[in-house]
């Protein structure tokens, strides 16, 4: 079943699922190619079970990034329990078109630096690589982020409830990030070549491996 | 020998960044960064840096004030004692037979900042006869 825009009804569950009310309300006020990429976003993000949409689509809230960096848990699955993810650098895409390029990207990039072209979907051979990581730099801004303070690290509970030195007791807010790491693995399960990680890099210590041209 | 920081964590990264694409949390032994170290000797020897990694890798292990969690590029907020011990895991797994480290470590070695284009022009220099 679709509606009169050919998009399914089980489509628009999926982008409620993945991208929460927020998300989904966002995209009422904007362009058809963000819609289009939200959904094709959504697509492979099901496919390949990912949790960069999750984490770091342009739906999830200041509140969101800045609550990751404090208590560990990151904002997956906004139906479910929040899942433990600690991290220095909480960011999110400015757009879900911004997520699709720099995904795209990354796999230009891999193929600059590796020459291998992942989206071929090749399965490596025996005793060959099979996980690769790239830092791109993207020709303007794509996301923006909270950090935590240097030196403000402080003592967590994790899931077991043990105490962990994994949070942040202050953030600070970063903007104007072009770069993205995305690291692509090959998952004999799914015979394909998968995205597990995909986020805006607010660091600037990782030198960009590939600029887009 | 100078070795570039940006190859270090090029490299380093396939375990300290790419491990958390697949878990939320560190592994219970450091055992179980394993397939991970063993992905980063396979892009190491591809691109002509095992050897390279090796040195610095010791140099890193005999020398505390070298910023090692910076190095990593990892976007889990390690503690350096954290990535120390992984680089150390990954030193015993690459190299079993290798010998002892020296006490100064490997004579003329420095870290220093090298970008991954300088790098490679130099690392292509060293193999034209």
């Amino acid at each position: 079943m679709a509606d009169a825009n050919g998009v399914s009804k089980k489509q628009i569950l999926d982008l409620y699922e993945a991208l929460a009310p927020r998300g989904v309300k966002s995209l009422a006020t904007r362009t058809d190619n963000e819609i289009l990429a939200a959904l094709e976003a959504v697509r492979l993000e099901k496919l390949e079970g990912g949790h960069s949409l999750f984490r770091h689509g342009s739906q999830v809230s200041h509140p969101d990034l800045k609550d990751r960096l404090k208590t560990g848990y990151a904002p997956d699955a906004w139906t479910k329990p929040k899942r433990w993810s600690p991290t220095p650098g909480s960011t999110r895409f400015s757009s879900y078109s911004d997520w699709m390029k720099t995904r795209d990207a990354a796999f230009d990039g891999i193929l600059a630096n590796h020459g291998v072209d992942l989206r071929l979907n090749v399965p490596p051979s025996p005793g060959a690589q099979t996980k690769y990581a790239i830092v791109v730099e993207h020709k303007g801004v794509i996301g923006g982020s909270h950090v935590g303070r240097p030196g403000t690290k402080v003592n967590i509970p994790d899931p077991s409830g043990q105490l962990v030195n994994r949070g942040y007791s202050a953030t600070d807010p970063v903007g104007g990030i072009k770069r993205t790491t995305t690291t692509i693995v090959w998952d004999s399960n799914l015979n394909r070549w998968k995205v597990v990680q995909h986020f805006p890099q607010a660091k600037t210590t990782a030198p960009a491996d590939y600029v887009v041209p | 020998m100078d070795i570039s920081k940006q190859m270090i964590g090029f490299h380093l990264r396939l375990v300290t960044l790419v491990y958390f694409g697949e878990h939320d949390d560190v592994p219970d032994d450091v055992a179980g960064y394993y397939e991970y170290v063993e992905d980063m000797k396979r892009q190491a020897i591809r691109f002509g840096d095992l050897d390279a990694l090796k040195l610095a890798f010791e140099h890193i292990l005999v020398n505390p004030e070298i910023d090692t969690v910076t190095l990593s590029q990892a976007n889990f907020p390690y503690e350096e004692e954290e990535v120390r011990e992984i680089i150390r895991y990954a030193w015993e797994t690459i190299w079993p037979d290798a010998d002892p480290i020296p006490p100064g470590g490997p004579p003329g070695v420095r870290i220093v900042d090298i970008s991954p284009e300088e790098w490679r022009a130099r690392q292509a220099d060293k193999t034209v006869t």
